[in-house]
């Protein structure tokens, strides 16, 4: 019977490639549906998982991201995790920075007694006489003028290579190091290498109970970074102790972080503006403004979820077209038979034989379009959920004649 | 007495949703091995409808068909036709994407008969109803209406069922072509010892014939 059955696909090429084509072509289409839909979500998680949402802390005005002169209270909201935002976070970046006023010389150092100036100041006696008095000044000038503390190479872009920067350190890990150590511009770095040399530093905090806020240290030079400025670069620990020990002060002048799980970025931000504000080109508030930028994020989040949502929607279509298509196919194929299953009855073929034999003849070729389809498309649950609609469809329609009374099929044909 | 088929009481009304038309009302008869019967009457008078009865293609409605006493409300209908009782039409009924051999070897595969062996029987009997070898693999519409039938013919005498059930066998066909279709059916009966039921409405076919039967409004009359 199976011959018979491939005698009658030959013997039929316009219907057996139409149901051919069909399926195939309706198979495809649900392929390419389900396939990009795995794309989509494979998008999503990837997005999800690898996008990194930068958030700045800035001014009121949200334009100011550095020297922003940040009190405590703020880099300790950004750590802590029971109360702050600590739990929310991953690669928290902060800066300090520290004014440079001078150089104390010392005696091996790079800088010595020699290179100290004469300062001139005049005295008066008290009969209106005027005497030059020539003294040595206390520290030499120095060439940098601040000292600027990072954690990470990417707060600044002398060390950020995005940015053009670059750096060199014989000290490991030089921006997580607690030493005193300094980077110098890239020119300098033959004439001070392994140096130390002791700076009169000073804060822009006073002292709870002093007005003078200036200190020595000293730093090693270890390396260098791209650049001639006018600025050195420390660990921001480093920063942060020297700091202290001069001002009695913990401060940060920029914080950025990037958020740890991307789909908290509204919890985040309902629990930082406890503390910060939304940036407003025209506040005038004390506040410091965080921005999140999640944009990007969001529109691209939003846009493939809408995607997904169509393709969730035309799915079910897909399956009806399907569903049809195998209507369809089942009557094309069984309309103008009625007098072939009525003989083959006649000839003492069983409903059920005749059932079977007629939905062979009609998924025989759809089912090897959807194999096709599924295989080239590595898709092959969605190609099989197609032919089972394509089936579902044929079979309806080939139910009533081989379901029918030989008989009525013959009355039918008359 | 031999007989193949008896017809007991048999009644059959086609029913639908509005009425119910009684088609055959009493029908009662025997039919032996060997022997060619005619049922002749008037159209609409209930000849096909008793065929198909015979045939097992309905059940009757009262009363009951025997195959060698066995009821047809009772047994495998769709094998009885496989296996005892061919129907030839008088519209040939051949199946058109099938050549002329593959057409008479259909039977037999449903009956199991091997390829090798059913080509060979298939050939004898297409010979015997005066087919050529050339036409064997064409297809039906590419033959005459009397070689249709003639293959009709040679695929109720493959598949060796003993009861032959022809319905106006002669009806599409010139008076040559029916009097060679008329003498296999005869043939068949005499020689081979089969049972053929004709239905007609043509008295001379139904002369040349053992018995006749006839039906009128449903009440066949011996």
């Amino acid at each position: 019977m199976i011959a018979s059955v491939f005698k009658r696909i030959i013997r039929r090429p316009f219907l057996s490639l139409t149901g051919l084509i069909l399926a195939g072509a309706m198979c495809f289409v649900l392929c390419f549906l389900v396939r990009y839909r795995s794309e989509q979500e494979a998008g999503i998680r990837e997005i999800r998982d690898s996008y990194q949402i930068l958030c700045t802390v800035t001014d009121s005005r949200g334009i100011n991201t550095q020297g922003l002169r940040l009190h405590r209270r703020f880099i300790e909201f950004v750590e802590d995790e029971e109360t702050g935002i600590g739990s929310y976070i991953k690669d928290l970046r902060v800066t300090r920075e520290l004014y440079i006023q001078g150089i104390i010389p010392g005696e091996d150092g790079p800088f010595t007694e020699d290179d100290l100036e004469d300062v001139v100041s005049w005295q008066y006696d008290s009969f209106g006489n005027v005497t030059e008095v020539i003294r040595k000044a206390e520290y030499v000038s120095s060439p940098y003028t601040i000292l600027f503390g990072l954690s990470d190479p990417v707060c600044s872009g002398l060390t950020d290579p995005a940015e053009g920067g670059a750096y060199s350190s014989s000290m490991e890990d030089f921006f997580h190091c607690d030493e005193n150590i300094c980077l110098v511009p890239e020119g300098d770095y033959e004439k001070l290498r392994g140096a130390t040399i002791t700076f009169l530093l000073s804060s822009p905090y006073t002292k709870d109970d002093s007005t003078r806020n200036e200190g020595r240290a000293a730093f090693t030079v270890v390396g260098w970074y791209k650049g001639d400025g006018r600025t050195l670069l420390v660990p921001y620990t480093c920063a942060q102790r020297v700091g202290y020990e001069i001002s009695s002060t913990v401060s940060v002048d920029s914080i950025a972080f990037f958020l740890k799980d991307n789909t908290k970025a509204e919890e985040l931000k309902e629990t930082a503006m406890k503390v910060f504000t939304v940036p407003e080109p025209s506040s005038f508030s004390s506040r410091a403004g965080l921005v999140v930028k999640d944009n990007v994020y969001r529109l691209t989040m939003r846009e493939m979820e809408q995607n997904i949502k169509q393709i969730d929607r035309l799915i079910p279509v897909s399956l009806a077209l399907s569903l049809l298509t195998g209507l369809l196919v089942g009557y094309l194929a069984v309309r103008g038979e009625t007098r072939t299953y009525a003989l083959m009855r006649t000839l003492g073929v069983g409903p059920m034989r005749l059932g079977v034999m007629v939905l062979a003849e009609q998924l025989l070729l759809p089912a090897l379009g959807s194999l096709v389809v599924g295989l080239l498309m590595k898709q092959p649950e969605p190609a099989l959920i197609y032919f089972g609609c394509h089936f579902t469809g044929c079979l309806l329609a080939v139910l009533r004649p081989a379901l029918a009374a030989p008989t009525k099929l013959l009355r039918t044909q008359e | 007495m031999d007989n193949v088929l008896t017809v007991e009481n048999v009644s059959y009304s086609y029913r639908n949703k509005y009425q119910t038309v009684p088609a055959v009302k009493k029908a009662d008869c025997t039919f032996e091995r060997g022997k060619a019967y005619a049922i002749v009457g008037k159209s609409g008078s209930g000849k096909t409808t008793l065929l198909s009865l015979m045939a097992g293609l309905e059940l009757p409605g009262g009363g009951q068909i025997l195959y060698d006493g066995q009821s047809t409300k009772e047994m495998n209908r769709d094998a009885y036709r496989r296996d005892n009782a061919a129907v030839i039409y008088q519209n040939y009924n051949l199946f058109p994407l099938l050549t002329v051999m593959e057409n008479v070897c259909y039977s037999m595969k449903l009956k199991g008969i091997p390829n090798k062996e059913a080509k060979e029987r298939a050939e004898k009997e297409l010979t015997a109803v005066g087919i050529t070898p050339d036409q064997f693999k064409r297809f039906p519409p590419q033959l005459s209406g009397g070689e249709q039938q003639r293959v009709a013919i040679a695929r109720a005498l493959a598949a060796g069922n003993e009861l032959i059930l022809a319905d106006e066998p002669t009806g599409n066909l010139d008076e040559g072509n029916s009097a060679q279709v008329v003498d296999i059916l005869l043939r068949l009966a005499h020689e081979e010892g089969r049972c053929v039921i004709i239905i007609t409405h043509d008295p001379e076919i139904a002369a040349r014939m053992d018995a006749i039967y006839t039906i009128r409004d449903g009440v066949l009359e011996g």
